[in-house]
């Protein structure tokens, strides 16, 4: 990995919290998609007008 | 404000993503994933400024319309990944590409009408996005 990668997840971390920072890296760390994965997707969002 | 923040760090995300080696399920997800986290927070943000008075039934009718074009293809993305997973199948693939392009076609207007709310909401387009953070 990059070094100019590492000084920007640690500058993340130090701005917007580990948890947030941990949460989106998992997502792009996962080794296999599931079809859980897929409904987890379809579920995630919502029509316009219901927000 | 926090909700801004959080598209940062989705924009930066998509930076980190595009550093990042993947199979091409993989890549699809994470794509697929930050469009949808992208526009979760944008449509909540729409919200919280209707109820502030600061977008009326008539702009938020506009950004419904327009927010349902990119719903059905983020939705029609997912499905398309969906296959692919099951069946990995090169055509399969090839509709997963296709879904992806119209969810980076579908961003752009909604972008553009979300950002004319509430400034800097949304990255105008993915590219433009990733030049702003390198």
């Amino acid at each position: 990995m990059d070094a100019t990668i590492i000084v920007a997840l640690v500058g993340l971390c130090l701005q917007y919290g580990v948890p947030a920072v941990t949460e989106a890296l998992t997502r792009w760390d996962k080794p296999v998609i599931t079809i859980e994965d897929i409904t987890e997707l379809k579920g995630m969002i919502k029509r316009p007008e219901d927000y | 404000m926090r909700k801004i923040k959080l598209v940062s760090i989705l924009i930066i995300g998509m930076f980190l993503m595009a550093a990042c080696a993947g199979t091409f399920a993989q890549n699809a997800y994470r794509s697929i994933y930050i469009s949808g986290k992208t526009y979760d927070t944008s449509m909540k943000v729409v919200s919280d400024l209707q109820k502030q008075g600061i977008i009326d039934q008539i702009q938020r009718d506009q950004i419904n319309k327009v927010g349902t074009i990119f719903y059905n293809a983020y939705q029609a993305a997912v499905d398309a990944l969906g296959v692919y997973v099951n069946t990995s199948t090169s055509t399969n693939e090839q509709k997963v590409i296709a879904a992806l392009n119209a969810l980076s076609v579908a961003w752009p207007e909604f972008a553009k009408l979300v950002n004319t709310k509430k400034a800097n909401t949304m990255a105008p387009t993915l590219a433009q996005a990733l030049k702003e953070v390198k």
